[in-house]
C-alpha cells in the first residue's frame, strides 16, 4: 500500500512539473541575434556585455515607444521620429541650450555620442533620460507599471531572463532598459539611399547630382574627408570656424576633455537621411542645407580657435567659391543620401 | 601476406594516432619580429599641436594629425631577394597601438634590412581591396580622384608672418608611393622576438632633396600633382634605424 501511495506521489508531482502553462522555463537563453552588416561597411561596435538578441531588440523596440517610462507623454520616439529620421528639429534645453536632434541612423559604427562626444558609450546614453529634461521617470512609478503590464514582465524573461523586476534596483532596471534600447538602436541601418545604389553601380545620377558628387568627393567641395562614404561621418571631431570665439555649449568637445585644442570642435554627423533632419549644426543654426553649403562656401571664421587644417583651401584660402549652380547641385546630391527603405522600414516602426 | 596486414595495421594505427600537444609552457616560442616606430622632428619628440617645429623653409609649424600606411614589408636578404612579413600597415603617430606591431612567422635568418613603401602599392591602392575598417575608409581617395586610398595624411598649422594656418600634407596615387630601404644587420633567431626600432623624422619631409615651402608648393597638396610628387620625393629618406 505505502508503495502504491509514493508511485501515485512522484508521478502527481512529475506530473505536475510537466505540464504545459504560460511560465517560461526557469532560465531562459535569448537568441543571438547577428546584425546584417551591408557590404563595405566596417565591423560594427557592440559591447561585449550588451550582446544583440533577438528578444533584446523586441522589447527595446517596445520601450523605444513607449511613454511608460514616463511621467510626461514621452517617449524615445518623441524626440526620434521616424517622419524626421528618427530625429526631431530641436531640442531647447531648460538651461536655453538649443540641440540639434541627432538622428539614429548606423549607431552601430558611431563610437562615441552626442555632438560633443560627451556620451562614450551609446548604451549608456538613454541613462540621462530618465531625469527631469526628459522623462521626469518616477522610478516606483515605472516598477509598478512594468510589473503590471500584460507583456513587459514576459519580454523582460526573455531578453534578461529576470523573473520578476522587483529584484532590481532603480539603477539596475534603467540599466536594462537603456540595454535593450540600444540593442534595438543598432539594428536601425541605412544602406539603401540613391548614393549607396550609385555606388554599388545598380542606379545612375542625374547630371545636375552628378555634378554634386564632384563638388562632394573632390577638391572643389572637399566634403569627403569628414563626410566620406559609406558611414558620412568620420567620426572624428572637428572645428570647423562656426564660430570665431566659441563659448559655452559651442565650446563642443572642449566641454568634454578641457582641453585647449578642442575648443569649437564637434562630432560631424552623419549625413545619411539629411534633408530629413533640419535644422543644421549643433545648434540648429541653420534651417536651410543651402544654408550649410553657403557657410562652407564663404561664412567659415578663419580666425576660430583650432580651425581644422582641412578646412585651409590652397593658398590659405577659406571658402570654397562655389556657383550658384555648383552649390544647387551639391544640395541635390545630398538628397541622394534619403534612405526611403530605412525609414519606412515596419521593423524600426513602432510596435504599438 | 601476414605482413601486408601488418602493415595496413600499422598505417591504420597511425594514421589515427593523435597528435601530441606539447605539455602547457613548452611550446616553442614563435619566431617574431617587432616593429617599434618613433617619431621625432630632429631631435625633438613630435607631441601633438605643439609650435614647436620649424620647416627648413623657415615656417614653425605643428602637427595634430599623422596618419599613413607602410606596404610590403620585407626583409631583405644577404643575396638582395626580399622575404615579406607584412602586406600592409595602418600607422598613426598620435596612437601607441599601431606604434609598435608584432609581425609571426618570419623565417630565423640573417638579414641585412628592411624594405617597404610609405604608402600602398598599385596591388592594394585599388577601391575597396582593404577591408572596411573605419579606418581604411577614412583613408580612401575619392574614385573621382583616381580612386584606392590616401597613403597618408599629415595634418597641422604653420605660422605666416605672424598668421597660423593649416596645411594637409595628403599624399595618394600610384605615382607618389614611396619606396624605403633601411640597411642594417637584423638576425631573427628561431623562437625569439627581435624587435627592430626606427624613427620618422618629420622635418625631412620638407627638405631633401628639395625645400618644400608652404606658400610657394602649397599648403593643401591633394590632387595637386607637382606638389604631392615634390613631397613624396621627400619621403625617401625620412626612416632611419
Amino acid at each position: 500500500m505505502k508503495k502504491l501511495i509514493y508511485l501515485s506521489l512522484v508521478i502527481l508531482v512529475m506530473a505536475y512539473a510537466c505540464q504545459k502553462g504560460n511560465k517560461l522555463p526557469a532560465v531562459y537563453t535569448p537568441t543571438p541575434y547577428q546584425l546584417n552588416v551591408p557590404k563595405g561597411f566596417p565591423p560594427p561596435y557592440i559591447p561585449a556585455d550588451n550582446p544583440l538578441t533577438v528578444e533584446g531588440i523586441r522589447l527595446g523596440r517596445m520601450l523605444y515607444y513607449d511613454p511608460i517610462l514616463s511621467t510626461n507623454g514621452r517617449s524615445c520616439s518623441s524626440c526620434h521620429n521616424p517622419g524626421y529620421s528618427y530625429s526631431f528639429p530641436l531640442f531647447v534645453a531648460q538651461s536655453g541650450v538649443k540641440t540639434s536632434v541627432p538622428a539614429h541612423v548606423n549607431l552601430a559604427w558611431d563610437p562615441e555620442y552626442f555632438w560633443d562626444g560627451s556620451a562614450p558609450k551609446l548604451d549608456l546614453i538613454g541613462l540621462a533620460d530618465f531625469g527631469p529634461e526628459f522623462f521626469n521617470t518616477n522610478m516606483p512609478l515605472l516598477f509598478e507599471k512594468l510589473k503590471k503590464h500584460d507583456k513587459y514582465p514576459l519580454l523582460f524573461k526573455e531578453a534578461f531572463n529576470i523573473d520578476d523586476i522587483s529584484i532590481l534596483s532603480a539603477d539596475q532596471l534603467q540599466l536594462k532598459i537603456v540595454y535593450a534600447i540600444s540593442q534595438f538602436m543598432r539594428t536601425m541601418i541605412s544602406s539603401q539611399s540613391k548614393a549607396d545604389k550609385f555606388f554599388r553601380r545598380e542606379v545612375n545620377l542625374t547630371p545636375e547630382e552628378m555634378d554634386g558628387f564632384q563638388t562632394f568627393f573632390t577638391e572643389r567641395g572637399d566634403c569627403f574627408h569628414c563626410h566620406g562614404y559609406p558611414l558620412f561621418t568620420s567620426n572624428t571631431f572637428n572645428n570647423t570656424g562656426l564660430d570665431s570665439m566659441p563659448t559655452g555649449a559651442d565650446l563642443g568637445y572642449y566641454n568634454v576633455t578641457k582641453n585647449e585644442t578642442d575648443k569649437g570642435k564637434f562630432s560631424p554627423p552623419t549625413l545619411r537621411n539629411i534633408e530629413f533632419t533640419a535644422p543644421y549644426m549643433h545648434d540648429g543654426r541653420f534651417a536651410t542645407l543651402e544654408e550649410v553649403v553657403e557657410f562652407y562656401n564663404s561664412g567659415v571664421h578663419w580666425n576660430a580657435p583650432n580651425i581644422d587644417p582641412l578646412m585651409t583651401k590652397p593658398a590659405k584660402i577659406y571658402g570654397l567659391n562655389l556657383t550658384v549652380t555648383q552649390k544647387a547641385n551639391l544640395v541635390k546630391f545630398m538628397k541622394t543620401f534619403t534612405d526611403t527603405a530605412f525609414l519606412n522600414n515596419p521593423d524600426f516602426r513602432s510596435p504599438f | 601476406m601476414k605482413s601486408i596486414y601488418a602493415i595496413i595495421f600499422i598505417a591504420l594505427f597511425t594514421a589515427c594516432t593523435k597528435k601530441v600537444s606539447p605539455p602547457p609552457g613548452t611550446e616553442t616560442p614563435a619566431t617574431e619580429m617587432v616593429l617599434n616606430v618613433s617619431y621625432h622632428a630632429d631631435q625633438v619628440p613630435l607631441v601633438s599641436d605643439s609650435f614647436i617645429y620649424t620647416t627648413q623653409a623657415g615656417y614653425q609649424y605643428s602637427v595634430n594629425n599623422l596618419i599613413y600606411y607602410l606596404s610590403r614589408i620585407s626583409l631583405i636578404k644577404l643575396d638582395s631577394s626580399l622575404v615579406e612579413v607584412k602586406d600592409y600597415l595602418f600607422m598613426d603617430a598620435f596612437n601607441a597601438n599601431t606604434n609598435k606591431v608584432v609581425m609571426g612567422g618570419i623565417p630565423a635568418g640573417n638579414y641585412i634590412g628592411l624594405k617597404f613603401n610609405i604608402g600602398l602599392d598599385p596591388k592594394l591602392n585599388r577601391t575597396d581591396s582593404l577591408p572596411a575598417t573605419v579606418d581604411n575608409i577614412n583613408m580612401q581617395w575619392p574614385m573621382m580622384m583616381g580612386g584606392g586610398y590616401h597613403f597618408m595624411k599629415f595634418e597641422g598649422y604653420f605660422k605666416d608672418q605672424g598668421k597660423s594656418y593649416g596645411f594637409n600634407m595628403h599624399l595618394g596615387t600610384d605615382t607618389c608611393l614611396i619606396p624605403v630601404k633601411l640597411y642594417k644587420a637584423i638576425t631573427i633567431t628561431e623562437g625569439t622576438k627581435t624587435p627592430i626600432f626606427m624613427n620618422m623624422n618629420i622635418n625631412e619631409w620638407f627638405r631633401n632633396p628639395a625645400v618644400f615651402d608652404f606658400n610657394t608648393d602649397g599648403n593643401y597638396i591633394m590632387g595637386n600633382v607637382v606638389a604631392m610628387k615634390k613631397f613624396a620625393n621627400n619621403g625617401v629618406d625620412v626612416f632611419k634605424f
